[in-house]
């Protein structure tokens, strides 16, 4: 499903959520972006200018592990006036096996099944529809 | 060395009030602290105008109503910190002795409903949802339920209490009480944070007079209630949660000479319920992971060791954006001063902490002495 994306968003059929938030790995596979400091290591999603570490302005954009552990969730069931999506959905704190914290939705379960320390990986799946009818694809984890 | 006092509190009631402007609210609650202060219009040397949203230069619109006398005006906006933050701003304006006499104003009128507007718009977190202010303060408690065995009940008790608390205020929005049954049974909006667990939007404004300990006296012979310590920080990278506010209160602290087991009186951010009990634990009235506790066994009520919003805090007074800081220092000088009615705590404190945090990481606390 992943590889269908991928082409929309190449073609134009579909628009990423945000830029330079994801990408995908030569088996089509979706990952998190993160900049990463060149000088410490430190790698925060999303990306940043500036490390948050050592402050120096040495990142480069870099894939996440898919996987990662949840460290906590709610479940919104009113949200913002902002959000054109539906309601209720997840949002997630996860913490990725290569050890950055990403917090964005969880899709692919009820919110009866989200619980903090369940495994997780990384997709890409379709939030609402932009002005012009484009799908608006973002980076989300499912149930591993 | 200089000290700064507030000589004069003053409010309009929290609500919705459709048919009054925000200037309408503010003039009320300006008008309202320089007459308890014994100040007119043309004692005030500078003026801080605390809101989040009511437009350009919405601080000169009041002054203008009150005359053009020429003074310097400020307006302050650090999301729901913003009040706490123009009186941090105008203590600074008089202990470096540019002024001896400065007013402090906080306003908002609210929409209905889950605050949008929240962060850059074409940000990830904004496009994908999550910039929702419930949702902020949930994870929290799902992690302090999942660490510290936190339950919902004790995070229901704090609506409880400050309803009971708020039901003893004139000013309040919400002047019922409710039950553990019904803050338990009220719709979800954020697992596990239920609809009784939410501060409402609100209309509503709050002003303080601070004046040089120089002329203090010159207004009021009312006690004088002390700014002994302020701070405004910001968070930092990878840190937990609590080290902010932690890390602030710990510097005003510092600055007033005191810690936190001389505080007496409290009024903090409930804009949750799962807030408040973390800010017992960041302000260091118990151990890190023990806010449940704290609550459960009644130290906060206006009749406890250490009496937390005896105002009816954000949940029942109210949180109209840019007054809550402001509020919650004319809560804790009418306390102080003795003058709270119904609801006046029973401890005489002479010590006092406000604290106030918001959207992007800030956080904001005042130590008070008299």
């Amino acid at each position: 499903m992943a590889t269908n994306y991928q082409e929309a968003l190449e073609k134009g059929w579909a628009t990423p959520v945000a830029k330079d938030t994801f990408t995908f790995s030569e088996d089509g596979k979706p990952h998190f972006v993160a900049a990463k400091c060149t000088h410490c290591g430190t790698a925060v999603f999303p990306a940043v200018l500036r490390c948050p570490n050592c402050f120096k302005a040495d990142m480069t954009h870099t894939p996440l592990a898919a996987g990662g552990e949840l460290k906590s969730f709610t479940v919104v069931r009113q949200g913002s006036p902002d959000w054109k999506g539906d309601v209720p959905y997840i949002i997630v704190q996860v913490t990725t096996d290569d050890g950055v914290k990403v917090s964005t939705q969880l899709l692919g379960c009820t919110p009866e099944q989200a619980e903090i320390g369940m495994r997780v990986t990384t997709d890409i799946r379709p939030l609402f529809n932009d002005a012009e009818d484009r799908q608006v694809l973002g980076p989300v984890f499912i149930p591993a | 060395m200089t000290q700064v006092a507030i000589i004069g509190a003053g409010m309009h009631p929290c609500g919705r009030h459709p048919d009054k402007t925000f200037t309408d609210i503010a003039f009320t609650a300006a008008q309202n602290a320089l007459d308890d202060a014994g100040t007119n219009w043309t004692d005030i040397q500078a003026f801080f105008a605390s809101h989040t949203r009511q437009g350009i230069s919405a601080g000169e619109i009041i002054g203008q109503e009150f005359g053009l006398t020429g003074i310097p005006m400020f307006n302050v906006e650090n999301a729901c910190a913003s009040g706490t933050t123009a009186i941090h701003m105008a203590t600074q304006a008089i202990l470096s002795g540019a002024h001896d006499v400065v007013l402090v104003a906080g306003f908002e009128k609210m929409q209905r409903g889950v605050i949008g507007g929240i962060g850059e718009p074409s940000s990830f977190g904004a496009r994908m949802g999550l910039n929702v202010m419930p949702s902020l303060y949930a994870l929290k408690a799902k992690k302090h339920m999942h660490e510290f065995g936190t339950t919902e009940e004790q995070m229901a008790m704090v609506a409880v209490k400050n309803h009971k608390n708020g039901a003893l205020n004139p000013i309040a929005q919400y002047r019922n009480e409710v039950t553990l049954e019904e803050v338990m049974n009220s719709r979800l909006v954020c697992d596990p944070i239920k609809l009784l667990e939410c501060c409402p939007t609100s209309d509503g404004a709050a002003a303080i007079v601070l004046a040089s300990d120089k002329v203090a006296r010159r207004f009021t012979q009312k006690p004088l209630i002390y700014v002994a310590g302020s701070s405004v920080e910001t968070s930092r990278y990878g840190v937990d949660d609590w080290e902010a506010s932690r890390r602030t209160a710990e510097t005003a602290y510092e600055m007033a000479g005191i810690g936190a087991e001389d505080i007496q009186l409290a009024e903090c951010h409930d804009a949750f319920t799962i807030g408040e009990i973390m800010h017992y634990e960041e302000l260091g009235f118990c151990p890190i992971g023990e806010g449940g506790w704290f609550i459960e066994e009644g130290h906060a009520d206006i009749t406890g060791k250490l009496p937390v919003n005896p105002s009816g805090g954000l949940k029942a007074r109210g949180h109209p954006l840019g007054m809550t800081g402001v509020a919650q220092v004319c809560e804790i000088t009418w306390q102080m001063r003795g003058e709270a009615g119904t609801r006046q705590v029973q401890n005489d404190p002479k010590a006092a902490i406000t604290h106030t945090q918001g959207y992007g990481g800030v956080c904001a606390v005042a130590v008070f002495k008299k």
